[in-house]
């Protein structure tokens, strides 16, 4: 039986999303030197699979980092870019894209951006959350997010916190995805004092 | 995704894109010109889930067949053609570890379990792939890694003038 989320609790997780994400913006704006601006977080409770199909274009190709986080909460925290963001971001960075170093710096920014959002949430709930090593994989945006996201346990059921940052006056737009796996989402929410 | 499609329309093409772990598992009767896909997601369908029985492979295989023969194939004409089942993290979600090998094992026995030979694969590795079966000619393409290949053709599947390989 699909869980279903109040107004009260989508408008508390949207919050978090916007806590965590204004967090990892500072972060990347103290990375590049720019100044860094958030999209109106979204709180999407729905399958798995309508999570995926909506996320974009099934072929389209992206580079997307994932932190898988322990601790306290079963999560996954996604950095997806398409290849303009991914060239601007390497610019931005002085690594040359499409190189080893490029793809390193990539990573390491994944890295401290989720560790930002994650940082920003375990204040907030006083949970543990740790990232784990992050991962990068360049392909098409449904194989990308199904591997990462699908398990056999899956309760189908996910709430998907979704935030772009935008590099200002650059085509450099990464979108967090922050996903609690598995019953997370009640975990998080108690912590906020509004789920049960 | 978790779903299938048949079709019996020779102009169709039935298309599945951006496989990771998942597997497409395609049922071809080309000379009855039917042909079917399935978007699997896990090997094994909880116990009493029907509800979409494309979302496994255990029970997609048999959806499959019972459509398609519902269209006029023949069980024992059929042939299978997979593709998806890749490992693009390290990190291991599922209990049981590399689900996308583990969907492809499911589907090879559900498979061998209904006497259908498995004619081409394109499985496991760590990228996606895209599949496209034209239903006229059982012809079954490939997406992977920024090219387009053909992975099988009938034998006996007429070459379609003016088409590019």
């Amino acid at each position: 039986m699909p869980e279903t989320y109040s107004d009260v609790e989508l408008d508390a997780l949207r919050e978090v999303a916007n806590i965590g994400s204004s967090t990892a913006a500072t972060a990347l704006s103290s990375l590049i030197g720019m100044p860094v601006d958030v999209s109106t977080p979204r709180a999407h409770a729905m399958t798995l699979s309508q999570a995926i199909e909506q996320a974009g274009p099934g072929e389209m190709i992206v580079t997307t980092v994932v932190v898988p986080v322990t601790g306290d909460l079963d999560a996954l925290v996604l950095m997806v870019m398409r290849p303009a963001s991914e060239e601007a971001a390497c610019r931005l960075l002085g690594v040359v894209a499409d190189s080893d170093v490029g793809r390193s710096a990539l990573v390491e920014m994944g890295n401290i951006l989720a560790a930002s959002y994650l940082g920003a949430l375990s204040t907030l709930t006083g949970l543990v959350l740790d990232p784990a090593p992050p991962e990068r994989v360049r392909d098409m945006l449904h194989a990308v997010l199904t591997s990462a996201l699908l398990t056999e346990a899956s309760t189908d059921q996910v709430i998907v916190l979704e935030s772009t940052l935008t590099v200002a006056g650059e085509e450099c737009s990464p979108t967090f995805l922050f996903v609690p796996m598995r019953g997370s989402v009640n975990d998080i929410l108690v912590r906020l004092r509004v789920g049960e | 995704m978790g779903e299938f499609a048949v079709t019996a329309n020779a102009g169709d093409v039935l298309t599945t894109i951006g496989l990771g772990s998942c597997v497409g598992i395609a049922l071809l009767d080309p000379k009855r010109r039917v042909a079917g896909l399935a978007h699997v997601m896990f090997p094994f369908a909880p116990d009493g889930d029907v509800a979409l029985p494309g979302k496994y492979a255990d029970t997609a295989v048999g959806a499959l067949i019972a459509a398609l023969c519902e269209l006029g194939a023949r069980a024992g004409a059929l042939a299978a053609v997979l593709t998806g089942g890749a490992r693009m993290f390290t990190f291991d979600r599922a209990a049981g570890g590399d689900i996308g090998a583990r969907n492809v094992a499911a589907a090879e026995h559900a498979l061998a379990g209904a006497g259908i030979p498995i004619r081409a694969s394109a499985t496991g590795g760590i990228t996606g792939r895209s599949i496209r079966v034209r239903a006229g000619d059982g012809v079954v393409r490939v997406r992977e890694a920024g090219t387009e290949a053909e992975l099988y053709r009938p034998p006996g599947a007429p070459d379609q003038a003016g088409d590019g390989r």
